[in-house]
């Protein structure tokens, strides 16, 4: 947990905690899930469809609120902050959605700047800066004038990326990021969200189904099943066989990638 | 991070070039806006000239400065009594009603995310007529009746296709149209059992007022109703950069930072107002929500905060121009202004149904 230009980090407290969370919604969702996470850290949540990863990623970013225990940010209750004030720390990237109104992908983006602004204004030099920051990292400049309904499917993840970056947040929830896209665009894209947390200390989480990018990107990874955590740690920790088959239901072979030095998921049938 | 892949080759690949404009820039604003304020004014002069008694722009001019200076009142000739008693509340209310229309089809377009929301095609109008009809036999002789009337009628029927229209999953376009057009045709038929059961001879011309009249001129309540309106479309433009957020979606607004349950039901309230006083006095001009948020989006763009004020001039004009053609295309009969406005409509909304996902 260092930052790459050596300066020392604020560390000492988490900057988002989930205490002893409980969420329910006709059956019981998530189970007593805690959890510390901090700056510069790239965290993957991984899990078997309905274990709870996109509500786990709803109650820290307090769109549901949880029937007990409590999620704390920078210390602080979540719901204590007002929608601006979060929204200004917490970028969100979701599933990829249609949009039905011919907007641009540079009006798209820049409505990251709402919560920036004083009411009703127009975009100001900082807001434009940065939505062209964004637009440059996640290499979308080149079609900043399009329409947004009319990109494609990978093309409108990475805009759906800069708009999140636009905001410029210190925590970065992303739901599934790299669907639709091509290999190398999944593995630009994780690159670059695991450059932006190390260099600006943010927080990311990301859900993935794709293990593999999650052993090769992620600090740390939490394991999900049936709404509880059955492993929280370096991939090397939690994506043993035996946890792995626990969880997803089949039987799997995890090996060392010799390029990386990561661990390598294949399934053994 | 020594690894540099393709994102950040582009970086430097981009960097040469001159980047484009990205935000909505206050020049934009100002010519656009500017622009079509000069010609709704034209397009007013065009509707004062035209008609049985065409009427110079030079006259035009000359008498509305006097009324304004209020010297013309006791000597009218002919021509300032035709411009002042008859064109010109006309050309008024044309003005208003195109506006309402307009930013109340633009609001429901991003508050229910669809191109094909509007007063009319959803039955809000149908709702609010019918409201102002049942003022107008319960209470003929306040006139404040009607216009508070057809917009608690707009107001109901809104909730009412919300709650029709919405799924687990979001909107639907099938079923936002569905629940109009059934709310609608059963609106409609409230409204003629009605006058039929009420046969009272003060409800002669009614049919035409349904149909989207403007000859009444506003009843003595343009004035209120100018008000009304200026304050609803004052409303949407504060509103207008919520709306573009969530045209985009519920939860994208959410976590955007916009207090989306607080906008959306301003919105609402503001749409039924809208269109409640404007059928009020005008009947249902069909349409014109569609066809003039759409043209406005074609030409600037989708943002709000330009389509708003934007919508309000074009509707302006256009209702304005479509009711210059009501009255002098068959003269000297009229047409009633809605039918002019739906035979424009009805295929723009064919057309945009067939684009909608």
């Amino acid at each position: 947990m260092m930052d790459v230009r050596g300066q020392p980090n604020t560390l000492s407290i988490p900057l988002l905690v989930a205490e002893d969370v409980w969420f329910r919604f006709h059956r019981p969702v998530l189970v007593s899930i805690s959890l510390e996470l901090r700056r510069g850290e790239l965290v993957a949540l991984i899990g078997p469809n309905g274990s709870g990863k996109t509500t786990l990623l709803r109650l820290l970013r307090n769109r549901l609120r949880p029937q007990r225990g409590r999620v704390l940010l920078k210390g602080k209750p979540i719901e204590r902050y007002s929608r601006k004030a979060l929204a200004r720390t917490i970028g969100y990237v979701l599933q990829d959605h249609r949009v039905g109104f011919p907007l641009t992908v540079a009006e798209y983006v820049l409505q990251a700047r709402f919560a920036h602004a004083r009411g009703w204004a127009l975009e100001g030099r900082e807001d434009v800066e940065a939505a062209r920051w964004a637009l440059r990292v996640t290499d979308a400049v080149a079609f900043s004038d399009r329409r947004v309904d009319e990109l494609s499917g990978g093309e409108r993840q990475r805009v759906i990326l800069a708009r999140a970056l636009a905001g410029q947040p210190e925590i970065l929830l992303l739901d599934e990021p790299t669907a639709n896209m091509d290999l190398a665009y999944q593995v630009d894209m994780l690159r670059l969200i695991k450059r932006l947390t190390r260099e600006r200390s943010w927080l990311s989480v990301f859900v993935t189904h794709e293990l593999n990018l999650a052993t090769e990107f992620a600090d740390r990874i939490i394991l999900l099943k049936d709404g509880r955590i059955l492993g929280c740690g370096r991939p090397t920790e939690v994506l043993t066989p035996e946890r792995l088959s626990a969880a997803f239901g089949c039987a799997f072979l995890v090996d060392i990638n010799p390029i990386s030095g990561a661990p390598r998921v294949s399934i053994a049938t | 991070m020594s690894k540099a892949g393709r994102v950040h080759e582009t970086v430097e690949r981009n960097s040469d070039h001159p980047e484009p404009v990205l935000a909505l820039t206050r020049r934009k604003l100002v010519v656009t806006l500017g622009s079509l304020g000069v010609g709704l004014a034209l397009v007013m002069v065009i509707a004062l000239n035209w008609g049985s008694e065409p009427i110079d722009a030079a006259v035009i001019y000359h008498l509305l400065e006097e009324s304004i200076r209020g010297g013309a009142a006791t000597t009218r000739s002919p021509e300032a009594t035709i411009l002042l008693s008859i064109r010109l509340p006309r050309v008024m209310l044309g003005a208003v009603t195109g506006a309402a229309l307009s930013v109340a089809g633009a609001v429901l377009q991003a508050l229910l995310r669809n191109p094909l929301a509007e007063p009319y095609v959803l039955g809000i109008s149908s709702g609010a007529a019918l409201g102002a009809l049942l003022a107008l036999i319960a209470l003929p002789t306040t006139l404040l009746a009607q216009p508070v009337a057809a917009f608690m009628g707009a107001l109901v029927t809104m909730t009412l296709i919300y709650a029709m229209s919405r799924t687990q999953v979001g909107m639907s376009t099938e079923r936002l149209v569905l629940a109009g057009i059934i709310t609608a045709s059963f609106l409609w038929s409230a409204i003629a059992a009605l006058l039929v059961i009420v046969h009272n001879p003060s409800l002669r011309g009614i049919t035409f007022w349904l149909m989207g009249d403007l000859s009444s001129g506003g009843r003595g309540l343009l004035g209120l109703v100018a008000g009304a309106v200026a304050v609803g479309i004052l409303v949407a433009v504060v509103l207008s950069r919520s709306l573009n957020l969530l045209m985009v979606g519920e939860e994208d607004a959410f976590m955007l930072g916009v207090d989306v349950e607080r906008v959306k039901t301003l919105a609402y309230i503001l749409a039924s107002l809208l269109t409640g006083v404007v059928v009020a006095v005008s009947g249902s001009v069909g349409y014109v929500g569609l066809i003039v948020p759409h043209m406005v989006r074609l030409a600037w763009g989708g943002d709000n905060r330009l389509v708003v004020p934007a919508a309000a001039l074009v509707g302006a004009m256009f209702v304005v121009l479509a009711d210059t053609v009501a009255r002098t295309a068959i003269a000297p009969r009229e047409l009633p202004v809605g039918a002019v406005t739906a035979l424009v409509g009805a295929p723009v909304f064919v057309y945009l149904l067939r684009k909608s996902p």
